[in-house]
This record gives C-alpha cells, structure tokens and sequence, in this order.
C-alpha cells in the first residue's frame, strides 16, 4: 500500500523536475530573447536608414556590373554566333536627299571590322584595322571608332580615331583632296578629304553631329592628338574632315 | 518547492538589454581603433595576395601603352620603377593614411612615390629626341616634357593607389572628417564605459542575495552584443558580398576586396573572443549553480 507521505514526496519530485527543466530552458532561452529584443530595436530604430544604405551597398555590389574589362568580359562574340544583320536606309552621295536600303553587318564591341586606307603614301595609313569600340586596348591594336559615331555605310558621321605615335603617325601629312577608303564585308565607302583642323582638346563639336539635320550629315572624321610633331602629350587636336565620294554595298 | 535559478528576472532582462547595445557600442570602438582604421588590417590581406605584383604589371602595361600618344619610350618607363618602389610607395600611402586618421600623423598624407630617376630619363630622353630631330630645345618643348612627365607620374600614381585613398585624402575630405569623428568616439567611450560600470553595478545590486546570476547576466549582454557583430560578418563572408564589388580595375578590385574581407575575418575573430567570454561566464553561472546545490545538499 502506498503510503500518503510516499504520494506526497513522488509529486514534489515530480514537480521538482518540471522546474528544473523549466528552469534549465529559460536560462538557455534567455540570452535568445534578449538578442530577439535587440534586433528588434535596432530595426524599429534604423529601419529607414538600412533601405537607403542597401541602396547605396546594391549598386556598389553589383555582380552584374562588375565588369573587368568591356571588350574581354562582353561574352558579344564567340564562334557560333551569327553577325547581325539589319537594312539601314542610306543617303545616296549627291542625290538631294534620295534614300536606298542597303545590308549593314553591325559589329560587335571590340570586333575589327573595316581596313582603312589614304590614297596618300605620306599619311602611312593603308589598310589599317577599323575596330568597333576605343578601350585601350582597341587603340593599341588598330584605329579605333567611337560607337556613338554611325556604322560605316550608313548615313551619318563616322568618326575614327588613332594614337599619333602609331597608327595616326603620319595623319599631319593627309592633304585636302586625298582619296580615303573604308571597306567592310558590307561593301566598300569612298571619301575625299575636304578640310583639316587643329582644335584645342576641349573642343569636341566634330565628334557629335546632329541627326535630324537636314540635308543630313553624311561625313567622316579621322582624328588624332597633335603637337606640331613634338614628343609628348598634346592639349591639341587633328581633325581630317572627309565628305563621301561613294558607297558601294554587297547587297 | 520551487527551483528558481534567475532571480529578479525582469530588471536583470532590461539591465542586461541596455548592457548588450552597450558592449555593442565600445567592441564598434574598439574595432575602430584597432582594426577599422588599423593600417595592418590591410596591408597584411593585400600582402597576401601579393597586390605589389599585380600594381607593378599594371605600370608595365601602361609603359607600354603610354607610348602610343606620348612618343616616350615604353623601356623609359620601365628602367625607372622598381618593384621594391612601388611595394614601398603602395604600403606606406596606406599606412599613412590611416596613422592620419588615427591621429599618429598630422600632415595630410602624400603619395610618396620616388619619380627622380623616372623625371631623368624622361628629360633624357627628350634631349636625345630633339638632337636626332634636329630640334631646337625651346621653352615649349620644356612646358610639352613637364607636361608629359606630370601625366606620366600622375598614371603611374593612380595604379599605385590601390585603395582609391586618394579620394579621402583631400584637405577636409573624409580621412579628415573620420579623424575627428575618431576623437569624439574615444570621449564617447569613456562615457560608455562609465555608463556600462553603473549599469554592472546596478546589475550586482539587483542580484546581491545571488551573485552568480550577474555573471550570467552580464554573459547573456555579451553574447546578443557578440551576435550582432558574428552574424552579419559570417553571413557577408559566407555569401562573398564583396566579389560583386563594381570596380573595372582588376588590382583596385583585388586590393579593396581583399582589405574588406580582411577586415570582416578581424571583426569575426574579435566577436568570436567575445562570445567565448559570454559563454565563459555562463558556464560559470552554471558551476555556481551546481556548487550551491551540492553545498545546500551536504547541510541537509
């Protein structure tokens, strides 16, 4: 038989383990609650702050635009795929404003895509590689064009442009008349040379052209540093301006 | 028979809240001192991964490079800087630039890059130039070489500047503004200090009939502030935040992510320490505990 003492001493065992683990929860939940209370508080607090910081830290942090270099990490161009093509309506040379559509082969950023050549030995510039694009590294391998400039063929101005120490060298030697020649795999543009001039370094109105001009611009610019031949940096700009003789396309 | 082990829970719970913001607030100003603005924090993680390597082939590259719109020999160039000068000129601009803002330095710091050698050869080779060209050495090939040896210099600086410190270090600019936001945090610390000594003590008090729950109390302050610091610096580390970082410069990428992860793994070491301390004095708590049972045990 179980005595009353028995029962009354297995029930405070009983209720002496409750509160043990009770206890032994709390203890280790407490610190939990604490930190959940923080947190808590420092968001009430600072939540404003933290989106306008996360703005800031998304642009700063931004896996995609952490490029390292335009004309390696542009994955533009591999093997496989097709140029593009688009029909592009052109001014015709000397014909008050008639239009055609021709092919246009569009280049890819850091693509060679055009040989330059001045019919003038002096200007040491004969079938020269034309990239799309002015990194750097375009320019040390060949003349470069600007991609706010319009695509050779198409009706606009084509601005291109080399160092004066390599490709561009002998560009001071061009003469008003001298033929200069573009080919593509598109087809292949003729230009005269009208005019040259020296700007300062600030003045960069040749390089833009308006569109909506009418008649419209239809020109190349070839253009380089200059310092009269001196070695060294130049605060001063060549500009060989060229109004275009012909256009001759594939399709 | 009631078997309390935290006594007084609700004013050690609000005590030991204000004791966590607390000790977040003096680890911030600890790490400030000693490793935010500690010129080791970086230069040790940049030395890894051998950030003078890659900054030297950078002025390689430009050597090469410059010649195409300057004319001046890329071997000037090269024959001109050594690897031990720009090991040198990178690591002193860093630590200079945090001496300043940890008030050790008091003049802005400088770029101090040795160009004696690069302007010699430089003006060499323009003597040499005009002589082969048959060119007179007049006032404006004088302004044309300074200026070219200006530009030179001033590239040759920006690759050695791997941090982009030039940025803050202008007259009033960021260095100078963290410097003397520095000052005020060391007069805040004190404060805090003080703050976090009364707040002990009012803690003690609350707990004078069982001591050893201040320890547990102070502990459990330790590890929310301990956590606050842990957490992010393990979650930033574990996700590689920083790799997004959008910079076009390969050595500025290398050198500034390097120096954050650098800068996250102290942050992780001192939170880490703390933790180990938080959980030191609950452990301790914990032996108290069990001590006082067995000793109220043997009286019975």
């Amino acid at each position: 038989m179980v005595r009353k003492e028995d029962k009354a001493s297995s029930s405070d065992a009983d209720k002496l383990k409750k509160n043990k683990r009770t206890s032994v929860a709390v203890m280790v939940l407490t610190p939990l609650l604490v930190l959940a209370l923080c947190l808590s508080i420092m968001t009430l607090v600072s939540y404003k702050k933290f989106i306008e910081l996360q703005g800031y830290a998304a642009i700063a942090f931004n896996e995609n635009a952490h490029l390292k270099n335009p004309s390696e990490d542009n994955k533009y161009r591999n093997a496989d795929v097709l140029p593009m093509k688009g029909l592009t309506k052109v001014t015709v040379p000397d014909s008050e404003n008639k239009t055609e559509q021709h092919e246009i082969i569009y280049p890819y950023y850091g693509d060679k895509y055009a040989e330059l050549t001045v019919k003038n030995d002096k200007a040491g510039i004969d079938k020269e590689p034309v990239y799309w694009g002015d990194s750097d590294d375009l320019l040390a391998k060949g003349v470069v064009q600007s991609n706010y400039s319009a695509y050779i063929g198409a009706t606009g101005r084509v601005v291109l442009a080399a160092h004066n120490h390599t490709y561009f060298r002998y560009l001071p030697n061009i003469l008003v008349g001298d033929q200069v020649i573009l080919k593509t795999d598109y087809g292949k543009f003729t230009y005269e040379v009208t005019e040259t001039k020296v700007l300062p370094d600030t003045d960069t109105s040749l390089l833009y052209y308006d569109v909506t001009a009418d008649p419209p611009v239809d020109d190349l610019i070839l253009y380089t540093c200059w310092n009269n031949g001196y070695m060294g940096l130049s605060d001063q700009r060549l500009y060989v301006i060229c109004k275009v003789v012909s256009k001759e396309y594939k399709n | 028979m009631k078997n309390k082990k935290l006594y007084n829970y609700l004013p050690n719970l609000i005590i030991s809240l204000f004791l966590a913001f607390i000790f977040l607030a003096l680890s911030l100003l600890f790490a400030a001192d000693n490793i935010f603005f500690e010129p080791t924090t970086y230069t040790n993680s940049m030395h890894k991964i051998k950030i003078e390597d890659t900054a030297f082939q950078e002025i390689q590259t430009y050597s090469e490079q410059q010649y195409a719109y300057t004319g001046v020999e890329a071997d000037t160039l090269k024959k001109s800087i050594n690897k031990t000068d720009v090991s040198n000129a990178i690591y002193s601009y860093v630590e200079d630039t945090f001496s300043y803002i940890l008030g050790e330095k008091s003049e802005l710091p400088e770029f101090k890059a040795d160009f004696t050698l690069l302007e010699k050869n430089i003006s060499d080779d323009y003597t040499k130039w005009a002589k082969k060209e048959g060119v007179e050495y007049t006032q404006e090939l004088e302004d044309i070489k300074q200026k070219t040896i200006k530009n030179v210099e001033q590239a040759i600086e920006s690759d050695l500047d791997v941090m982009l410190l030039s940025h803050i270090n202008k007259p009033n600019g960021i260095s100078t503004k963290l410097k003397d936001l520095l000052v005020l945090a060391r007069k805040i610390r004190i404060a805090l200090i003080a703050t976090a000594v009364i707040f002990i003590g009012v803690m003690a008090a609350v707990n004078r009939k069982h001591i050893g729950g201040l320890l547990y109390w102070v502990g459990t302050s330790l590890f929310c502030s301990s956590m606050l610091i842990l957490v992010p610096c393990a979650i930033l580390k574990g996700t590689k935040y920083y790799d997004g970082l959008a910079i076009h410069n390969d050595t500025v990428y290398n050198a500034l992510t390097r120096s954050m992860y650098g800068l996250t793994d102290s942050l992780i070491k001192l939170s880490t320490v703390t933790l180990i301390v938080a959980v030191l004095f609950m452990a301790l708590f914990a032996l108290i505990i069990n001590l006082t049972k067995f000793k109220k045990k043997e009286k019975c």
